[in-house]
């Protein structure tokens, strides 16, 4: 009687189980249906279709570095050059060394004139890896450092050697964070996504031009103030430009507007 | 004394009421047998000397007595208005004081000396007389007015409101021309003392122009017109026409002006002066003023907008108009193919900087140019300023050798003719090599050309007729008319979307700001401190063996003191005996350096002072462990080995 009860109870686990993996297995494959049919689109000219069907994707499903990569080609092929470059550099984020990702954004931003000054040897360095792979380079060598020393109050080891692989696993640590730090400056990007954006001297309508900033120039926000947004671009210029003018890189739900 | 207090405690509340009112009785029929001391009137001013545009404050004060002020004698150049009125009572060791002040405020319509006369006053039916009051009235001195309204308003007349504050504007020439940036100044001008705050900035009269003014606040000063200070707010701004012919405008503003309300109040209480009075408010500042919204309006002025000479237009004239130099930088120099090169073009000067378009080239074929980018930074006045642009052009033919002069026209008003500002070429080298220029732009390399409105450099007359390519150009505050000469965006050759669809996840959360991870890192360093801390305790230990001979033995004492409590557990004396033996020489051997099997109850003797105890627990243990019919109870062994761990433990 017993035996029975037991297996009645692992037959209703299994049953849960396999209903939850089946439900899991169908959503995906109805994520890389639509995902299919929105680059069936693409292929046949329905830029229109295609960029509403991987935009219902990112809203309910989540995002991809292949599914921002494609839906930056869409918007590229629209001339909507603000938001092609603010879905390149999402999909940069997800898959930091993608040579499709890094060619698109490369030939849309020389076709438009958006032409990057010369970066600094170390943020290119910083650049060789993503966010997520410094950071877990650097836990490693975090906890290798600390299973090592662990492992030396139990077993004898050469001094020199315990000292040459502290000395290598904290330059690494060292060099991972700061991986870390300028990736994450990235990742508090934003991208100007309206045509036409005039640098305000003041936070308000009307208020007097200093210049326009182009679509698709990555900024970095200073400071906010009612619906506008001090900005910092790539250039070293600064003004005042509405919220609505903007988009963050690493905010693609709800809420836009605030960073990470 | 007993019956007293019952007697208090037999009063009703009502009877306390009673005693109260009956106290009140006595003290009013008490206050009515004081006695009063004869009735005094004063006079006093203050201050004695004033400026024309201040007031000075004069108070009647009738002490003891009780009686009416009427109207005060007339003084040529004096206006005195009555203010207010306060009454005082003491009661002094059984002396009732009272006075009465009515208090006037005296403004002098011009500088010079003054006398108040004696003024005659009925104090109980008598007429009592102040003494006159002579002062002095400065011309009104010259300091900048007070901010937030100290001062006391001037009076004014009913068609004095009209000249209390007017508006200059200045400079204005006779002529401009449509789209010209005409530098002006507004000054609103207020009589000094006025409290007035303004309700807008100044506004154009007049369909023909359009008033510009920069967001700040008005300039705040002094001035002295016919021996009057104004205070004077001055706004800078510009004015451009933009309807041909002459034209009328205007300059207004509107402001609210706080002036003294000259229409006394009637008394609510039928006339009786104390709740009229107006004492309350001048002790508080704020005299019966009222509020007077008025319109200042500048003189009516005439400009002759002329139109802009069709002859000699250049075709890449955008409508700028005014005087400007033009500067001209190129970043690199030294290119590969397909690098782009940041034109950084400044046009400075004085005039419309919102018509001011990028300058273009002067040759296209060959270039492939993009949209400019624009900052505009005004200068220290209106109108002045520079706008600077940044444009990437890249070259399209390795053949080439220079960029291209690039042009800026512009109608310059004075000379009434059409420039056109050329730079020079700039020498370029494009190499075969991919990346060749990278070196330079690191370097900072750069090629300057500047040239000067003045300098005789520029071209007047017609320009060089290249005009803009694609017919366009950057816009001030806008991303230009796209690019020039690209293709557009749908024929970007980009590489093929991805097919399969990857991982999704939920919003892009880097993994260092998830809990999950944040909690492993934390534990690995806890870790990672945790075995230093335990690396470093060891390496102490190791670096000092007092201590650690002294945490051996201890180490040493507890295994031995663990045996004798498992043998006295199992209540066999003679094991218990042998391990206390065991556990004596194995202390004594450690301290002594010596083999502890081999020590004996003779070394003790020898070694240790004749009384030690722990002679005699060696002796015990040692008898025992050799007579088999010893027995200790449990009572007893626990007794010894408390003895014993007491003694093992104060070995040194």
């Amino acid at each position: 009687m017993k035996l029975k009860k037991s297996a009645l109870l692992f037959l209703c686990f299994v049953m849960i189980f396999c209903t939850f993996l089946g439900t899991c297995l169908a959503g995906d494959r109805e994520n890389s249906q639509n995902f299919l049919e929105a680059n069936r689109a693409y292929e046949a000219g329905d830029l229109t279709k295609a960029i509403r069907s991987y935009e219902d994707l990112v809203a309910h499903a989540g995002v991809s570095a292949s599914l921002c990569y494609n839906l930056a080609n869409s918007y590229a092929r629209t001339g909507q050059t603000g938001k092609a470059v603010l879905e390149y550099e999402r999909a940069l984020l997800l898959a930091p060394g993608n040579a499709d990702i890094h060619t698109n954004l490369e030939r849309l931003r020389r076709e438009k004139g958006l032409f990057q000054k010369e970066i600094p040897w170390w943020q290119k360095m910083g650049g060789l890896l993503g966010l997520n792979q410094w950071t877990v380079l650097a836990a490693i060598m975090l906890l290798a450092l600390a299973l090592f020393h662990l492992a030396t109050l139990r077993f004898v080891v050469l001094r020199r050697f315990s000292s040459s692989l502290t000395a290598a696993c904290l330059v690494l640590l060292c060099l991972c964070s700061a991986g870390v730090a300028i990736q994450y400056r990235n990742w508090q990007q934003a991208v100007i996504i309206a045509p036409d954006t005039g640098l305000l001297i003041s936070p308000f309508d009307g208020a007097g031009s200093t210049g326009a900033i182009e679509e698709g120039r990555l900024i970095r926000i200073i400071k906010r103030h009612d619906s506008y947004a001090l900005i910092n671009d790539e250039n070293g210029r600064s003004g005042w430009v509405p919220d609505s003018s903007f988009a963050f890189i690493a905010m693609i739900m709800a809420d836009n507007k605030k960073p990470l | 004394m007993e019956r007293l207090v019952k007697r208090l405690h037999y009063i009703r509340p009502g009877g306390r009421c009673r005693s109260f009112a009956l106290c009140l009785l006595l003290v009013i029929l008490g206050m009515g047998t004081v006695s009063h001391g004869a009735p005094v009137v004063s006079a006093s001013l203050d201050p004695r000397s004033f400026s024309v545009d201040q007031a000075a404050t004069l108070t009647l004060t009738i002490n003891d007595g009780d009686g009416t002020i009427g109207e005060l004698p007339q003084v040529d150049g004096l206006d005195i208005q009555r203010r207010g009125q306060s009454s005082q009572h003491q009661w002094i060791n059984g002396s009732l004081s009272s006075s009465v002040s009515t208090i006037f405020q005296v403004q002098a319509l011009r500088p010079g000396s003054y006398t108040i006369p004696i003024i005659s006053i009925t104090v109980d039916g008598k007429q009592l007389q102040t003494e006159a009051i002579a002062f002095e009235v400065t011309p009104a001195t010259a300091t900048v007015p007070q901010q937030g309204g100290g001062g006391a308003p001037l009076p004014l007349a009913g068609d004095e409101a009209s000249q209390l504050a007017f508006l200059r504007v200045s400079p204005v020439k006779g002529e401009n021309y449509v789209g010209e940036v005409l530098p002006l100044e507004i000054k609103a001008y207020f009589r000094r003392g006025l409290r007035a705050s303004l309700n807008s900035q100044p506004r154009l009269n007049g369909d023909g122009f359009v008033l510009t003014q920069p967001n700040q606040e008005p300039a705040q000063t002094e001035e002295v017109v016919d021996n009057v200070p104004y205070a004077v707010l001055t706004w800078p701004g510009t004015l451009s026409g933009i309807k041909e012919g002459r034209q009328n405008f205007s300059i207004a503003i509107e402001a609210t002006l706080l002036l003294p309300d000259k229409r006394r109040r009637s008394a609510p209480m039928g006339g009786d002066p104390f709740f009229g009075n107006d004492l309350f408010a001048d002790f508080f500042n704020q005299q019966q003023l009222q509020e007077k919204r008025i319109q200042i309006v500048s003189k009516d002025m005439e400009l002759q907008v002329l139109s802009l000479p069709t002859e000699g237009k250049p075709a890449d004239f955008s409508g700028a108009i005014g005087k400007f130099d033009l500067q001209v930088k190129a970043q690199p120099t030294e290119v590969g193919p397909g690098d782009p090169i940041t034109l950084t073009m400044t046009v400075q000067g004085t005039g419309n900087f919102d018509r001011v378009d990028a300058p273009v080239l002067s040759q296209t074929e060959g270039w492939k140019s993009y949209s400019p980018s624009s900052k505009m930074t005004p200068g220290a006045r209106v109108g002045l300023g520079n706008k600077v642009f940044e444009q990437a052009i890249v070259a399209k033919d390795m053949d080439r050798t220079t960029i291209p002069p690039l042009s800026f026209s512009f109608f310059d008003p004075e000379a009434r003719k059409y420039q056109t500002l050329r730079s020079d070429p700039i020498p370029l080298r494009v190499n075969k090599e991919e990346n060749a220029g990278k070196n330079e732009q690191l370097s900072g390399g750069n090629n300057e050309q500047g040239l000067s409105n003045g300098a005789g450099a520029k071209d007047n007359g017609i320009g060089d007729g290249q005009g803009r390519p694609n017919g366009g150009g950057a816009s001030d505050g806008g991303n230009g008319d796209g690019q020039q000469g690209g293709p557009d965006a749908a024929g970007i050759n980009l590489a093929p979307l991805h097919s399969q669809l990857g991982s999704l996840q939920q919003g892009l959360t880097p993994l260092v700001s998830r809990t999950s991870f944040q909690i492993v890192v934390l534990i690995s360093f806890l870790l990672l401190v945790a075995v230093i801390f335990l690396k470093i305790r060891a390496r102490r230990l190791a670096n000092n063996p007092a201590l650690c001979r002294h945490l051996e033995r201890e180490r040493l004492l507890d295994l031995s003191l663990r045996e004798i409590e498992k043998s006295r557990e199992q209540g066999n004396t003679q094991e218990f005996l042998a391990a206390c033996r065991k556990a004596m020489q194995g202390q004594l051997g450690f301290v002594w350096q010596t083999e502890p099997g081999a020590i004996t109850l003779a070394d003790l003797r020898q070694r240790l002072a004749a009384d030690a105890e722990l002679i005699a627990l060696f002796a015990t243990a040692e008898s025992g462990a050799y007579v088999v019919e010893s027995h200790l109870s449990q009572q007893e062994m626990v007794e010894y080995a408390g003895k014993l761990e007491q003694e093992l433990r104060k070995l040194q």
